[in-house]
């Protein structure tokens, strides 16, 4: 009998503690908010971290999008030349082609010095393809003059409506002008703040990818890394599809914590923690896109069977089509158990997953500048870690992508320890996937 | 005579062509300074150039710091945080925003896990402020210190200006001169600027005004006025070898607030201040403190610790920064010194080559005029002479015969014989000068028919060989066995061929022989004239054939004649269509050869 009732209070519960999200015009709104918990019901007797994942991904489609404004910045240096060239151009003239009679394309390319060879504007005609076709690759690198000059092709239109993208192609380290990470990624995060994002595409093996994937990160881009010229239309595939399918931007998120819940940290992304307050930008979100903030949280003890408002969520995003502002808010709580066996099943994996992929990737990031400092040792137990962590996941829940990851991670620390350091490439790939898994960039 | 000419000729020519060359030198000389002038005009437009685009950065400066400083004076400071947060967020000039309290530190950013990482690092960065090391101090407040200080120090009795507001700033200026005044320690260094809607200090005006406050006093007073209301202070920072610069207001006497600069975005609109296209062997550059570039403009490579051509400094709102202009050792004369000397080298070569070549010509001209006169003077006098002897034997022989003292009919005859023989002679002579001037003006008329030229030959032949009867000379004929037509002028053959041996007989007569041959080749046939008379001299070979012309050209000469024979007959079969060559004939002689065409339908006729 005392089981019958536990187990209807038990319903009860879990009915309850399911998240609850209030959104204010909720027939217009562009984006769904959606919070979890790495478990929906705590262990009574002591204070337990929790994760905590927001989410927001986008609803439906729309038939309309908003106009871009795009300017795509080449490298033609003399390492260009050939097939890496070739396919950057082809892969302009393809995103030139493919955007409408609405949307802006400049095209700028640097080496020695910078020219524009198409200035911002709306047709794209046999004229224009020739010039492009005509670039010649020669001299050094001058990045920073490049993005200076796109971002003034993009200021042109910047009071309008649009979409304001730079894509940089490169394969090369800046060599003429400023060249630290650090300025490019304050460039990245002004240019941020008059919504310019800049994506990044490093081709070859040879190029800055901590300067290239800075710049995007700050700028809220995409970046991508491929190996061989062949790779790149895809990739602008990809870059003009995510370009052309923005449903929110300046999307930003303010948790609560209440009753007691006390943030310890944010995981992945770049934010503020104020008492109970945390605050974040998402930026941008795509058709299909689904992007979260994780948080580590401190749940203070609590009886078994009670229940305990965890926390509510607030995302304001502008609707870029109709130029409105939106919000929308939901809320989270929980339960306590004093049945180990309940909290367990209570278990939310997906949440687990992101969590643990996140924090990998923070390992990662980690573990490559402690080898950039020549720290061996260090960066090999913090890989170790990771690896651990990963091997622990697998075990109970057998999940395949956690398994490759796994062994993937198992096949670094080997390099590491025998080489001392990751090949270029490797570098490359892992600052990639990190990146990648920290903004959920869809490859 | 001639000589005398061709010096007077050659004296001219000299007096033109030295001052040519003396004029030449000079202009050259002249262009090489302009040259060089030009080279310096090409040098100072590269200066003005980069001293523009230091002035278009000073401007931009001003303008960002005028229009950040009036929003910041401008900010309602009930809503202070709010409105300096969505400064940073929305700004892409301002990078940090703080607030500070004299008395209890910093209000914004907040400390500990609050705090962003780049929060942090600009706490970190301004920690003498921020922790109250150096005070927050006032271009004005530090003007009014000074004069202050000097009034102390010189004119005790002046009690009117004690202002008890000022001794807090007078300590704390004795506190902040211990720190370099605007002056960039490797590491750490601050330089102080203010601005205001109404005032703006610069380091020169400051001077003016302390010099200018010490004579009025006056003006002290309205310093300490002016230094009440808000102001935006400028401060540039280093740190770690980069530039900052911190905008701040006092709100009132504990709170400052203010933001930090975007340098890096103002840096991205600077380098579109640069010139795109740059010439060649040529670089505008943006350097800062350490010399290190940051951004470049121009094709050409700077190596590291060359020096700048000219550099224009971007005081005093990027103190260190400067506008650098780099150029390799070639840029001067690689774009104007080799193009000038080419052109300027062609122009005078052109010059003096036409000189020379006309000088030339005229020389070579006036020779050829004087050799024309000469010879046709001695042209008329050989005609005259020629003229003379037949006309002399005829009047002679014709005396005889009139006078009727000859009775014997045989001698008579024999006169009579020379007579006709002596018109003949004359009637060629004068049918040669005819010919030669119808030649000469290109009226001569041809009758052109076809004839048997076997059978014609022949005939020639056997004239000759009749009137030579009775002289020691014979004729060696040799005439082909069938026979060829062809188109021509029979007359004209006739001459051309009586032409050739008359001179055989007139020049060899000793050879005895004349031989005179036909034969026939596939495209052509050949008459060939042959004596064993003593030939041609080689250096005359060529030349037998020009008017006028005699291998031996003196009126002394045993043998007579104008000059004309070989030159008409060669006109004649050229206008025939054919040709005439001398050949020395072997073992001794001249072989004179008339090649005539056989027209193509008439070949095997």
């Amino acid at each position: 009998m005392k089981t019958g009732i536990g187990t209807i209070l038990f319903t009860f519960c879990f009915i309850f503690t399911a998240n609850v999200t209030f959104a204010k015009g909720f027939s217009t709104n562009k984006i769904i908010l959606d919070i979890e918990l790495d478990r929906e019901i705590f262990y009574t007797g002591k204070p337990v971290k929790a994760v905590l994942k927001v989410s927001v991904k986008s609803r439906g489609r729309t038939k309309r999008r908003v106009p871009v404004n795009l300017a795509i910045l080449i490298d033609r240096s003399a390492s260009m030349k050939g097939a890496k060239m070739q396919m950057a151009l082809r892969s302009a003239i393809y995103a030139a082609k493919r955007l409408g009679k609405n949307d802006i394309v400049s095209i700028v390319t640097y080496g020695n010095s910078v020219e524009t060879v198409i200035p911002a504007g709306t047709s794209f005609n046999e004229e224009d393809l020739a010039k492009v076709n005509s670039i010649q690759p020669s001299g050094n690198t001058a990045l920073f003059s490049g993005i200076s000059r796109a971002i003034h092709e993009i200021r042109k239109n910047l009071n309008k409506n649009f979409i304001n993208r730079i894509i940089i192609i490169s394969d090369g380290f800046a060599n003429i002008g400023i060249t630290d990470t650090e300025d490019f990624e304050r460039l990245g995060a002004s240019l941020k703040k008059e919504r310019i994002s800049v994506s990044t595409i490093g081709i070859g093996t040879e190029y800055n990818e901590d300067l290239m994937v800075g710049i995007s990160q700050k700028s809220s881009g995409n970046s991508y890394f491929v190996e061989t010229a062949k790779k790149l239309l895809k990739v602008f595939e990809t870059e003009i599809s995510l370009l052309t399918s923005v449903v929110a931007r300046d999307i930003s998120l303010k948790i609560k914590c209440q009753n007691g819940v006390i943030p310890i940290r944010i995981v992945g992304r770049e934010g503020r923690i104020n008492n109970s307050t945390i605050t974040l930008n998402l930026d941008q979100l795509c058709r299909y896109q689904k992007k979260f903030a994780l948080l580590e949280i401190m749940v203070p003890k609590g009886k078994s069977l009670k229940n305990i408002g965890i926390a509510s969520a607030n995302v304001t995003y502008e609707d870029p089509l109709l130029k409105r502002d939106r919000d929308i808010e939901g809320a989270i709580s929980a339960s306590y158990s004093d049945k180990e066996n309940i909290v367990k099943s209570s278990e939310n994996y997906d949440v687990q997953k992101s969590y643990i992929k996140n924090l990998n990737a923070i390992s990662n990031e980690k573990a490559l500048k402690l080898l950039d400092k020549g720290k061996k040792k260090e960066a090999v137990s913090e890989l170790k870690e990771s690896t651990k962590r990963l091997r622990e996941a697998v075990n109970i829940n057998k999940d395949e992508d956690v398994l490759l990851e796994a062994e993937e991670m198992k096949q670094d620390l080997e390099e590491v320890t025998k080489k001392g350091k990751f090949s270029k490439k490797k570098r490359k790939f892992l600052k990639m996937k990190s990146f990648k898994t920290r903004n959920q960039q869809a490859d | 005579m001639g000589l005398m000419k061709k010096r007077t000729i050659i004296s001219y020519w000299l007096i033109i062509l030295i001052p040519t060359l003396l004029i030449s030198f000079y202009f050259f000389k002249l262009l090489s300074h302009e040259r060089e002038r030009l080279e310096n005009e090409a040098l100072l437009t590269v200066k003005n150039q980069a001293e523009q685009i230091a002035e278009t950065i000073r401007i931009t400066m001003d303008t960002v710091e005028d229009e950040l400083g009036n929003a910041l004076i401008n900010i309602d400071d009930r809503n202070l945080k709010e409105i300096l947060l969505s400064f940073e967020k929305t700004n892409p000039l301002v990078r940090n925003v703080f607030i500070y309290n004299n008395e209890s530190g910093l209000k914004y950013p907040y400390k500990g896990i609050a705090s962003t990482k780049e929060e942090k690092l600009f706490t970190q960065r301004y920690d003498a402020f921020f922790s109250g090391r150096v005070k927050f101090e006032s271009t004005i407040d530090l003007i009014i210190d000074e004069i202050e200080e000097e009034m102390i120090a010189n004119v005790e009795k002046d009690s009117l200006y004690s202002l008890d507001r000022k001794k807090s700033g007078y300590e704390s200026i004795k506190a902040n001169k211990a720190l370099p005044d605007d002056i960039l320690d490797t590491n750490t260094g601050y330089s102080v600027k203010s601005k205001s809607k109404k005032v703006r200090m610069k380091e020169s005006g400051r001077k003016k005004l302390v010099s200018f406050a010490r004579q009025k006093a006056e003006v002290k007073k309205e310093l300490v006025d002016f230094s009440l209301q808000k102001n935006t202070e400028w401060l540039t920072w280093f740190s770690d070898n980069r530039l900052y610069i911190l905008g701040w207001v006092k709100l009132n006497e504990n709170i400052i607030y203010g933001f930090e600069l975007e340098i890096v975005t103002i840096l991205s609109q600077i380098t579109l201040e640069f010139p795109e296209k740059v010439s060649d062997g040529l670089a505008y550059a943006l350097t800062d403190g350490t010399g290190s570039i940051l951004h470049k403009s121009g094709n050409l490579d700077i190596p590291k610790k060359s020096k700048p051509f000219f550099t224009s400094d971007l005081l005093p709102s990027l103190p260190h920064w400067q506008i650098a202009v780099y150029m390799d050792k070639n840029f001067k004369s690689k774009n104007r010194f080799d193009l000038f000397v080419i052109l300027t080298g062609l122009l005078l070569g052109i010059f003096i080559f036409s000189i020379i070549t006309g000088g030339v010509l005229l020389t070579l001209l006036a020779y050829r005029n004087m050799l024309d006169a000469s010879q046709k003077t001695t042209f008329v006098s050989n005609v005259s002479h020629e003229l003379k002897t037949p006309l002399t034997s005829i009047r002679m022989y014709a005396e005889l015969l009139g006078e009727g003292r000859v009775k014997d009919e045989e001698k008579k005859k024999k006169y009579l014989e020379v007579i006709i023989d002596e018109s003949r002679r004359l009637t060629r002579l004068v049918n040669n000068v005819l010919n030669f001037s119808r030649l000469e003006r290109g009226l001569k008329k041809y009758n052109l028919a076809e004839i048997s030229m076997t059978e014609y030959f022949k005939e020639i032949a056997d004239s000759a060989t009749f009137s030579s009867k009775g002289t020691k000379l014979n004729y060696n004929i040799n005439i082909p066995g069938h026979n060829v037509n062809i188109v021509t002028d029979k007359d004209a053959i006739k001459q051309v061929m009586l032409n050739l041996i008359d001179n055989a007989i007139k020049y060899a007569s000793d050879g005895k022989t004349i031989d005179l041959s036909m034969e026939i080749e596939e495209n052509s046939c050949k008459l060939n004239v042959s004596d064993r008379g003593p030939g041609i001299p080689k250096d005359h070979s060529e030349k037998i054939f020009e008017k006028f012309h005699r291998v031996d050209n003196s009126l002394t000469s045993k043998k007579q004649g104008a000059g004309l024979g070989l030159s008409i007959a060669k006109n004649i079969v050229q206008d025939l269509g054919g040709s005439m060559i001398y050949e020395p004939r072997k073992g001794g002689g001249s072989s004179f050869i008339i090649i005539l065409p056989l027209t193509g339908d008439l070949k095997n006729g």
